[in-house]
């Protein structure tokens, strides 16, 4: 929303405009142009446009710098890159992964395979029969091929690690799942990132959490950002339950690692994806395209497939920033994730979808109360949500101060303003109105 | 599709030799006491053994079948389906992109993703057929891995065009 020339007052006009009619404010202009940027109703924009202090009500747009478009991607990769579906089957990345080290747990990867471009590094094999570029089945090639595939993938210039803990028989041991672990805890080269699509029921009684979530949670603290498929049962990740037969499955339960959940093409939580509140997002993961181990490539679907997009996100991200930590990466990935876009998403899901152009610009919100008594002494909490630390807080209205938070009494009803900016030079504004209750004698704060 | 890792019953599987394997033994055994099924770790892939959707038969009014038919106007949740090549590969059967759309052998099978498929049966002679179907999976079998099977079928009369 731009203000007209002229008008007075023009900062305190388009604070009270946003606070009337936005749902979520992003920007304040108060140079280049006089206005705001904010998420508005159809109506909220009918209203302003009507507005004698308004020029102009426009929607946003998004922009790309130093991109590159594929232009033949299937759904799943050309439906990261867009906030809303249909998937437009066109990839644009701005970054590829360069040195980032995506570990590939499972069954191996086919090395030969055009899509890597010899983008293998070393690996590992628990049977020295087994070579890690000679897989048994496709799974870690199509899931290698997602997350850094040239052709098929998102983070197209990573390098691939197979680590076979999979002789392509079920069941899968727990105890050489460990050891894939095991390996790259000790050997990765950072920035790291271990794609684990694999689950366990979650185990009963006194061998709860089970040692295959603690490797992974082990491999995380040592610097490794760990993405888990969400499993395949259509019922709770997140927990054993005896009395509802529902199983969890583990490591997807744990909370520390990067636990992703599927969707297919129409945006609908595929109807075999796990749910619940231990999942971290959702991403394409049924009638995927990857690279077959045999040549050529194959059509998959499984929450397998769902990780190995987050892993190739994390990639890209870790190109930008190579010295963050995990979880960095993982609350970069969650904090730039489009909300509620997800057809039943699950009891306790978080209804978030992938979103490949990260980090998001920052955006604040102000958490505390709208409704003072006149004595009371109450607090706010500024709860920024993309962006990057460090960030640096202005408060001002009734209360002034620079901290994350602040505190004091309101006396009578006013604007309480902050103002952020963070790490990348980026910078969110937003307002809260505070009611004050004169009337009220009681001391209290709500 | 591709077929990874069928599932072995636990008794087929090797010697168990560590901590960690008595713990899935176990598990698996208060596992079946609880559910009937035996449950264990592996890959989270999803495979479908069937096309969601199958058309059984094609008749006109006196019984005749008809085959093969041109399935026009395909949509899917609402939106009609340009990629019409998903639906001419496994699971899918006896279908074939044609540029009037698919082209049905009958019996044919078509699709995975479960939900309201919007479709226009045509055969030459006969009143093309517009059938609404919401297709949905008889069985699913979860877990990692997991698989779906049996179709929902449908059979369609048409009537000799006018």
């Amino acid at each position: 929303m731009t203000l007209k020339d002229g008008v007075p007052d023009a900062d305190n006009v388009s604070r009270k405009l946003a606070a009337a009619h936005a749902t979520k404010t992003r920007h304040f202009y108060q140079s280049v142009i006089k206005g705001f940027a904010a998420d508005l109703s159809s109506s909220a924009v009918n209203i302003l446009r009507q507005d004698p202090l308004v020029a102009d009500v426009a929607p946003d747009r998004p922009g790309y710098a130093d991109t590159t478009t594929d232009t033949n991607a299937g759904w799943g990769l050309g439906r990261i890159d867009q906030r809303y579906g249909p998937s437009d089957s066109r990839f644009r990345f701005a970054t590829t992964g360069t040195g980032v080290h995506i570990y590939v747990l499972g069954t191996g990867v086919q090395a030969n395979h055009p899509d890597f471009g010899g983008r293998i590094g070393a690996g590992w094999t628990f049977n020295p029969a087994h070579s890690p570029t000679a897989p048994c089945n496709n799974h870690e090639t199509a899931i290698a091929s997602i997350a850094a595939g040239a052709e098929f993938g998102v983070a197209r210039g990573a390098t691939i690690h197979p680590v076979v803990i999979d002789e392509c028989q079920w069941p899968v041991w727990e105890s050489d799942m460990v050891a894939g672990f095991d390996w790259v805890r000790i050997n990765h080269i950072k920035p790291a990132i271990v794609n684990f699509s694999y689950g366990l029921p979650i185990p009963a009684g006194p061998f709860f959490p089970g040692a295959v979530y603690n490797a992974a949670i082990a491999t995380k603290n040592a610097g490794v950002l760990v993405v888990v498929s969400a499993g395949n049962h259509n019922e709770s990740a997140c927990y054993f339950d005896p009395l509802t037969g529902n199983l969890g499955w583990t490591p997807a339960n744990a909370l520390p690692l990067m636990t992703v959940a599927a969707t297919n093409s129409a945006d609908q939580r595929a109807g075999f994806s796990n749910y619940g509140a231990c999942v971290d997002i959702f991403a394409p993961g049924e009638g995927i395209s990857a690279a077959n181990f045999t040549g050529g490539f194959v059509t998959v679907s499984g929450t397998s497939f769902a990780a190995p997009f987050v892993a190739g996100v994390a990639a890209l991200l870790y190109e930008k920033f190579p010295q963050d930590t995990p979880d960095q990466i993982h609350y970069a990935i969650r904090d730039g994730g489009t909300d509620n876009v997800v057809g039943n998403p699950g009891a306790g899901s978080p209804n978030l979808f992938l979103y490949s152009f990260l980090p998001v610009p920052v955006s604040v919100t102000i958490s505390g109360p709208s409704f003072v008594g006149p004595f009371m002494t109450c607090t706010w909490l500024a709860v920024p949500r993309g962006g990057r630390a460090p960030f640096s807080h202005h408060w001002f209205g009734p209360l002034n101060g620079y901290g994350i938070s602040i505190g004091g009494s309101i006396s009578v009803p006013a604007w309480l303003n902050l103002e952020v900016s963070d790490g990348l030079g980026g910078y969110a504004a937003t307002s809260k109105w505070i009611d004050v209750d004169p009337n009220n004698q009681q001391i209290w704060c709500s | 599709m591709v077929q990874l890792n069928p599932k072995r019953p636990m008794s087929q599987s090797r010697v168990a030799a560590g901590v960690a394997r008595v713990r899935i033994a176990i598990w698996a055994s208060i596992s079946v006491s609880l559910s009937g099924c035996v449950l264990g770790g592996g890959p989270c892939i999803h495979t479908y053994e069937d096309p969601v959707l199958v058309i059984r038969e094609v008749r006109g009014p006196q019984g005749i079948r008809l085959s093969p038919v041109t399935i026009s106007g395909l949509a899917f949740a609402g939106r009609l389906v340009e990629d019409l090549a998903q639906y001419a590969t496994p699971p899918g059967f006896n279908v074939q992109v044609v540029p009037e759309g698919l082209r049905c052998v009958v019996a044919c099978g078509l699709g995975v993703l479960e939900g309201i498929y919007d479709l226009t049966v045509v055969a030459l002679g006969y009143a093309p057929k517009v059938v609404r179907v919401d297709a949905r999976y008889r069985n699913f079998d979860g877990g990692c891995p997991s698989s779906n099977s049996g179709s929902t079928e449908v059979a369609v009369v048409l009537q000799p065009a006018p």
